[in-house]
């Protein structure tokens, strides 16, 4: 997200003087393009019938108008309000009807995004950061490249308690690069290093904009953040394993502090102590969200809540502390707000114009390989991703592909993975790469743009890399969240088994929960829940295990003399008729079966 | 234009302080958030009595959160814009291109206050209620929102009268 610019006011300023020959360009560019779209509307392109005209106008006016620095949120909506006056002006009611969704229904999924931007700075402003590296810089110092390595790994833990990505570029950039650079590090694996591993806050959940997606996609934001923990993880082993092996290749790139340097271990227990707490914090926040216990809007709060408390503990929790957290959450929630708002306005105009229709119609009905599409997908995320803001691309992309991708028969929340690392490199990536940006305004100075820039391109391959392995390999991806959510969620909570029984075809052990439930089980109306499904039920007639239970127990014999009628459903019916030696010892429900 | 000065000092002044005064109100409501969602788990977990009312009242108060924010956000310049270009203009280059962009931010909220503002007069005119089981009155909810756009504009109108007196003078107002 490029919103952490309220973390520490720092403007991206280059050191070049000021110069208006940008603008001169922009201007005659804009002159161009008027020029070009006169001729359009004389030609008769501007009417709702061209599509293509649509599209075109739409997203090259966007970028023309964020160009002139007027705020994106902005421009999106001013665009989508232009071009429903240019095309058909009942559409710009959208705004009416987006503000209304927005302001009562979005609260639902999106009310998480304050709470767990305010825990994110509650945390921050109680020196979680400085205490994260001083824990590091005690334990890993004495191994070759060890303080680049605990260098990603802050970025990690960072990324799991500030939601918001560039927390961790911002803070490290200014307490790690230096003090890597003062052990002789390699500038470029340095900077390299910190705005990767700062990308990673959108993958380790809690993220926003996995929230933002839940929201756009209607998907569960639980099963998102779980999704995201592996590819994270994997990302930061790739990241680690790098620095390592250049260490161990070129000890001079990454030296091992020298032996007088390195700690005791009860100074480096001691540094441990201030990271207990919200270590816990974390483990409770996605604990809760990962079990089912609260949902994870009511674990944002408990975190925001936790961080306080947090805080309080380290003595940190005072007035200062509190404002500064609240009025930047308030001025990033104000950001997100008109942002999401311009948005949706702007792809609904979109899709009102039939655009996105055509489109999706377009798309789905190319006869070409599934996957040519998502890779064109993914290129135009990472081209889109240069120029805009990752906020105004989900809302602007994902109310058109999400359909494209289920109708495709693509996992959504592993579509969203896809995108996420998609992002990080995009953050990573000029000439709009917002990390990049943070760096250089909190690099010391001896380190050029040009040194940010080469910086990158190692990490760049690998998260390309990373992505790659996301797409041919969903299981990486989606068997975290399977396994808590189609899994161990049924295993503790057996009545839901019942509503989405379909989890049985890939945990098929599952059937124990069925058997250890035999009140659920003989209730009429979940055993024909169960046996709706045909697959779920010719799964059923094949488990021994279950077969052997269900016969065996009087319960079923009473239920389905009870309620006759039962047999009578084909599935039931079938499941009955597959145990003959039963059937013949139960000769009153031999009669009931259908002839 | 010149006399004018002191009077304009005090309008842009004044907005950026009623601004700032409200968000430092509105920035407590986080607290108010967190709260109703910690008492609807304690509610559902330690009193089996999970509330009627708190999904749709924290809904509400999200909503009034997001949309005032928007003028505080404004005040602290935290609307993020592609400033690849724009970070190498001249001051004077800014300022004259934020007066022109302004046209823009002008059409948006002012389309934006009068079809909102319509749905609220319309929605007080019917005293409209929520369609839940709660069916809690939303005509003043929808009427505030209003207002939180209209202090966004203010803040921008601010904005511009600053940037229009540096485009003109080239020195601060």
């Amino acid at each position: 997200m490029s919103v952490d610019t309220t973390l520490d006011p720092v403007q991206a300023s280059d050191e070049e003087a000021p110069s208006n020959r940008s603008l001169k360009i922009l201007a005659g560019v804009a002159l161009a393009y008027a020029v070009v779209m006169g001729i359009c509307a004389l030609l008769g392109y501007f009417t709702p019938d061209h599509k293509l005209m649509i599209t075109f106008f739409m997203f090259s006016s966007m970028l023309l108008l964020m160009a002139t620095g007027l705020p994106i949120a902005f421009a999106l909506s001013t665009i989508a309000i232009v071009t429903a006056l240019i095309f058909q002006p009942s559409l710009v009611n959208m705004l009416l009807f987006q503000f209304k969704a927005f302001t009562l229904e979005s609260g639902k999924t999106l009310i998480a995004i304050p709470l767990f931007i305010f825990m994110g700075f509650i945390l921050h402003n109680s020196k979680i950061a400085e205490n994260l590296f001083d824990a590091v810089y005690l334990w890993a110092g004495g191994l070759r490249g060890g303080l680049g390595m605990g260098t990603v790994l802050i970025c990690a833990i960072m990324a799991a308690m500030i939601g918001v990505s560039s927390a961790a570029t911002l803070s490290m950039g200014i307490i790690a690069v230096p003090a890597m650079l003062d052990r002789n590090y390699d500038k470029q694996l340095a900077t390299g290093m910190v705005q990767a591993g700062g990308a990673l806050g959108f993958l380790i959940p809690p993220s926003m904009m996995m929230i933002m997606y839940a929201f756009v996609a209607q998907e569960s934001p639980g099963r998102l953040f779980a999704a995201g923990v592996v590819p994270g993880v994997m990302l930061a082993t790739m990241y680690i394993v790098y620095i390592a092996v250049r260490a161990h290749m070129n000890p001079e790139m990454a030296p091992a502090l020298p032996k007088d340097q390195r700690a005791a271990m009860p100074e480096k227990l001691a540094a441990l102590r201030h990271l207990v707490l919200p270590g816990l914090l974390i483990v409770t926040v996605l604990g809760c969200i990962f079990t089912g216990i609260t949902s994870p809007t009511e674990a944002a709060a408990l975190g925001a809540g936790g961080a306080m408390i947090c805080a309080a503990f380290k003595g940190k929790m005072n007035k200062k502390t509190f404002w500064a957290s609240a009025t930047r959450t308030l001025n990033l929630c104000g950001f997100n707000a008109f942002i999401i708002f311009g948005a949706i306005t702007f792809s609904a105009v979109y899709s009102g114009l039939g655009a996105s229709s055509m489109i999706r119609e377009t798309i789905t009905s190319l006869d070409v390989n599934p996957w040519v599409i998502l890779i064109l997908m993914q290129l135009s995320f990472f081209a889109l991703g240069m120029f805009l803001d990752d906020i105004a691309i989900l809302f602007l992309c994902m109310p058109i592909y999400v359909p494209i991708i289920k109708a495709l028969g693509f996992d959504p929340v592993w579509f969203a993975i896809l995108y996420v690392v998609n992002m990080q490199m995009a953050y990573i990536t000029p000439p709009y790469g917002l990390n990049l940006f943070y760096m250089k305004a909190v690099a010391p100075p001896e380190i050029t743009l040009g040194d940010i820039y080469r910086s990158i391109v190692p990490f760049l391959a690998l998260q390309f890399i990373g992505l790659v392995l996301l797409v041919v390999f969903p299981q990486i991806t989606l068997w975290l969240p399977g396994f808590l959510f189609d899994y161990l969620q049924m295993k503790m909570n057996p009545d839901m088994l019942f509503g989405r029984i379909e989890v049985l075809l890939t945990y098929p052990s599952l059937v124990n929960v069925l058997i250890a439930n035999p009140a659920l089980l003989f209730d009429s109306g979940n055993l024909i829940n169960i046996f709706s499904k045909p697959e779920v039920a010719d799964f059923l007639t094949h488990s021994a295990a279950f077969k052997a239970y269900v016969f065996d127990s009087p319960l079923f014999t009473e239920l389905l003399t009870k309620d006759s009628w039962l047999v009578q459903i084909p599935e039931i019916g079938k499941f009955v008729a597959s145990s003959p030696e039963w059937l013949s010892r139960h000769p009153a429900i031999l009669e009931l079966m259908p002839k | 234009m010149k006399d004018s000065r002191q009077g304009l000092r005090r309008l842009v002044s004044a907005i950026d302080t009623l601004n700032g005064r409200i968000g430092a109100v509105l920035a407590i409501l986080v607290l108010v958030m967190g709260g109703i969602m910690l008492y609807e788990a304690a509610a559902r977990y330690f009193f089996q009595s999970p509330t009627s009312w708190a999904a749709e009242i924290s809904k509400m108060v999200f909503g009034f959160y997001m949309i005032w924010a928007g003028a505080h956000t404004m005040l602290a310049k935290d609307h993020v814009s592609m400033d690849l270009f724009y970070a190498r203009w001249t001051p004077r280059a800014k300022a004259v291109m934020d007066c022109i962009t302004f046209s823009c931010f002008f059409l948006f909220i002012s389309l934006l206050i009068y079809k909102v503002g319509q749905d609220a007069l319309f929605s007080i005119s019917i005293q409209e209620r929520s369609n839940s089981t709660l069916s809690q009155p939303l005509y003043h909810w929808r009427a505030s929102l209003v207002v939180g756009v209209g202090l966004l504009f203010l803040q921008g109108l601010a904005q511009f009268i600053r940037n229009l007196w540096f485009a003109l003078y080239e020195e601060e107002l």
